[in-house]
């Protein structure tokens, strides 16, 4: 079973990125993918495909960001879309969110990205 | 309470201004009264009511100096600067960034760019009821 990777990525020296399914995103997997995620024996094979999917968007999401960050020197902000060209089902990602969380001595900083699928009506169609 | 002056030089030419949002001493307010209220009654619910309140409070008395840390610690960083919509915590608030503004002046001979950022305190954060995660599998 392919797990949401969570490790945070560092992309200077003190400074972290995290990519994380929204609160409404995180729900809406859950509605359509418990039994896949529960590692249900009766879940579909067509269902184990396409939550595969949203994992490896979520993952791609991760090297679009380090990506974006390296090519142009600055960071995505909430309300920008991500899109994976290379993936089979389309996924588009969209960032809801975005949060800043900086250490009492300023030594580092994590940023914090909810990403939800651009559009929810791609996630009860699958 | 807020000093809605508060100006912070970035780099040399580049300066940061805050701007707290209309609703910010109605916020301020809210919390003064619930501080009082609470103070008042006797009780041990409110007992933490008035504690939650002067953490708030405190809070609020450092919010200049501690927010714009926040945001100088990202450009010191990383040479980025926070953007509309962007979220950030100071103690138990929720802040977020509603607007930014760019403004280039002069100063002697040399060019000045400053950026007014205007803020809004969201939320207490710990007075959000939050969904139970397993909910719809019970």
């Amino acid at each position: 079973m392919i797990s949401e990777r969570t490790d945070y990525m560092r992309i200077a020296p003190n400074l972290d990125v995290l990519v994380k399914w929204s609160s409404q995103m995180n729900e809406a997997l859950h509605e359509h993918y418990a039994s896949v995620m529960l590692g249900q024996l009766h879940s579909s094979e067509h269902l184990r495909k396409s939550y595969a999917r949203w994992c490896r968007a979520h993952n791609a999401a991760f090297d679009q960001i380090r990506r974006f960050y390296t090519l142009t020197n600055s960071l995505p902000v909430a309300g920008d879309r991500l899109y994976f060209a290379y993936s089979e089902g389309g996924e588009e990602l969209n960032i809801e969110q975005r949060e800043l969380f900086s250490t009492a001595d300023s030594a580092s900083m994590l940023i914090v990205y909810h990403v939800r699928a651009a559009h929810m009506t791609d996630l009860a169609g699958s | 309470m807020l000093d809605y002056k508060t100006r912070y030089q970035l780099a040399l030419n580049l300066e940061l201004l805050l701007h707290w949002a209309a609703g910010t001493p109605a916020f301020v307010k809210e919390w003064q009264l619930r501080f009082q209220a609470a103070e008042q009654a006797a009780t041990q619910v409110e007992e933490h009511i008035a504690e939650a309140a002067s953490v708030v409070l405190g809070t609020i008395e450092q919010l200049d100096d501690r927010t714009a840390q926040v945001l100088t610690d990202l450009y010191r960083l990383s040479g980025q600067l926070p953007a509309p919509m962007d979220k950030f915590l100071v103690g138990p608030l929720e802040l977020r960034v509603e607007e930014r503004q760019f403004a280039v002046g002069r100063r002697g001979g040399a060019e000045q760019v400053a950026i007014t950022y205007h803020l809004n305190i969201v939320q207490y954060r710990y007075e959000v009821a939050q969904p139970a995660f397993d909910s719809k599998f019970s």
